[in-house]
Order: C-alpha cells, then structure tokens, then sequence
C-alpha cells in the first residue's frame, strides 16, 4: 500500500513490509522503532505544521503521536497499511490541537465554509451572452515555466497560499501534492469520499495557481 | 466524446492532470484544449502548480525530530515495550534492521485496502 506514498525519505532508507515492522515493534525491536521515526517523521512534522501556529506545536503533535502508536501497536489489524494509519492517529491528534489553537474549525463543520467553486462565473461569459462559459479574458502567460516557479519568491507565495487555506484543502493538499499520498490514502487518512477529496484538492489547487497568477501579474505590472 | 465550455473544463482541471478522466472524458477534453488557447494555457499553469508544491525546499519545519523528542520517545518505547526474555526455542536469527542496511526499499505487503483500523487515539 505505500507504494502510493513516495516519500522522499524511502527512497534513501526504506522499511521493511507493514508485517515485518508490526511483528518487530510488538516484540520490543527498539532499532525497528528508531528506523520508523527517523523514516516517518519529516513529512508528519510538515503535516502537523498545517494544523498548527509553531514548529513546537507541531513537534509535540508528532510526538503524541508516536506514543499514541507505542500504546497502540497491538490493535493495529492490517487493515489499512501501517503509514495510513500513523496517519490518521496524527490528523486526528493535531486537529485537536490546531483547534485548541483556534487556527483551524472543527473538522466536521469545516465542509461548508470551504467556499464556492473557485471559479464561479467571474472569469467567463453569462449564459446569456455570446459563447457563454467562455473565458473573459484570456489568462496572462506566466514567465519561463520551470525556472521561474520554483524561485524562492514564488515558494514564498505558495506558502502563504497554503497557509490562506481552510483546514481541509490545506491538508488535501498536503498529502496529495506534497507528501505524494494516493487520492485512495488521503480519504481512508481523513475518512472522506473520493468526492470530497477531489473537490477539496481542486479549490486548494485552484486557489495556489489563482495566488501565483497575481503574483506573476504584479511582478509584470511594475516590471 | 465530451464536449465542454471552457467553464466546465477548467472544473475538470484536477481530474484532468490527475488522470482520473474516463476515456470520452478526456478526448473531449484533449480536444478542446487543442483549439482553446486560454484553456491550454489555464490548464498548463495548473500542472506548473502541482508540480511547485511536489518541488518545494522545506526550510521549515526542522529536517526531523529534535534529539530531545527522538531520545525521549525511544525511552517511552522501552518502558512501554520491554524487550521479551529469549527463549530456547526462538528463532536466533537476529532480525535485519534498517540501520545496518542502508539500501533496504520498501516491500509493500498489503494491497489497498477498502477499510482501516481505528487509530489509537481516536478515543480520547
């Protein structure tokens, strides 16, 4: 099942199968663990700093955690892959404190203030008029593609793009586009439908190229 | 095949670099794209984004744990978990571990799975 989850840590040291690390962890293999936190623990700090104001916040998210999973190895079934379910215990453990925090809703009552389609009708022609549905206004063309985008001005929009976000698309987004989780891993992760999951990494998606669209059109204006 | 208003096919754009269009779905799209600048270009930003974030350098937050949070949950990992006396009819092949091998890839031995486990800490 982690095969959808290319983590860029695993490609340098990987873990064994879920079986091996669970049978390992039960009986006690402190390397086993240490191989697990040092494998897993970059990309649940990134995780957990969605849901939370400061880095130590979310170090203590991850550690609560990793002791969340020390007491509760044993009940793990198999049912999902190992990595899902780590997952789902540190969603669950930094909502709780993202939402002590009052950065972030309630999970549940956060759907509907998710805001509307991200292009609701500004951009295109009324269905009243001529070719309805049809762009406005052509979008501006971006500058050099692959250079350009990565540029620490433009991450520093993206972050802020993402820090704009609601809680759900922003941790979509997390696990699809940064962490590399399967569309499959994020809904068992946030027990959300396919769906939901698309729509939501859809405005969240929508709403970073919509940021860097304005940046790119200040930056030509006072060019 | 589809056909769609440059409304719709930008709705589609996530579905559509993901590639989880069905087939009419997607020569529709293909289509419409070809003979619509505006869209080919929205959806070519679309995929630079995704891509961005897939790239982004990661100043913050710190590489991985401190050593302080590391070393104290490895303790929390030996009070939780003693180590099982050996018994004579254990297997004694000492277990492969990570640390001594730097090459190991990951083995996936579960297919995905339709239902998960209840985290621990949902509980609380």
């Amino acid at each position: 099942m982690m095969s959808g989850m290319p983590d860029r840590e695993e490609t340098i040291v990987g873990l064994p199968t879920d079986d091996a690390v669970v049978a390992a962890l039960r009986a006690g293999d402190e390397a086993m663990f240490a191989a697990m936190l040092d494998t897993w623990s970059q990309g649940m700090l990134r995780l957990a700093r969605s849901y939370v104001s400061t880095s130590d916040s979310a170090e203590e998210v991850v550690q609560d955690t990793w002791l969340a999973v020390i007491r509760g190895i044993d009940a793990f079934e198999g049912r999902s892959s190992l990595k899902t379910w780590v997952y789902r215990i540190l969603v669950n453990t930094a909502m709780k404190r993202g939402a002590r925090e009052s950065r972030t809703v309630p999970w549940s009552s956060a759907f509907d203030g998710d805001g509307g389609s991200p292009h609701d009708g500004a951009r295109f022609r009324d269905a009243d008029a001529p070719f309805p549905g049809s762009w406005k206004e052509v979008p501006a063309a971006w500058p050099a593609p692959e250079g350009e985008i990565l540029a620490s001005e433009v991450r520093t929009e993206i972050a802020a793009a993402l820090a704009a976000l609601p809680a759900r698309q922003r941790t979509v987004i997390t696990l699809r586009d940064i962490e590399g989780c399967t569309s499959e891993e994020v809904c068992e992760i946030l027990e959300i439908s396919p769906a939901n999951q698309r729509v939501l990494l859809h405005r969240a998606r929508s709403a970073v190229r919509d940021r860097l669209e304005e940046y790119f059109e200040t930056a030509r204006r006072s060019a | 095949m589809k056909r769609f208003r440059c409304q719709e096919l930008v709705e589609l754009a996530t579905a559509y670099v993901d590639r989880e269009l069905d087939e009419p779905a997607r020569l529709g799209f293909e289509d419409h794209m070809a003979e619509c600048l505006p869209c080919a270009r929205y959806v070519d930003q679309f995929r630079m984004t995704v891509h961005a974030l897939g790239h982004l350098p990661f100043d913050e937050p710190p590489a991985t744990l401190s050593e302080h949070t590391r070393s104290t949950l490895l303790a929390a990992f030996r009070a939780t978990r003693p180590k099982p006396p050996e018994s004579p009819d254990r297997d004694t092949t000492p277990p492969e571990r990570p640390a001594t091998h730097p090459g190991w890839q990951t083995t996936h031995a579960h297919p995905p799975a339709l239902h998960s486990d209840r985290p621990a800490a949902q509980s609380d």
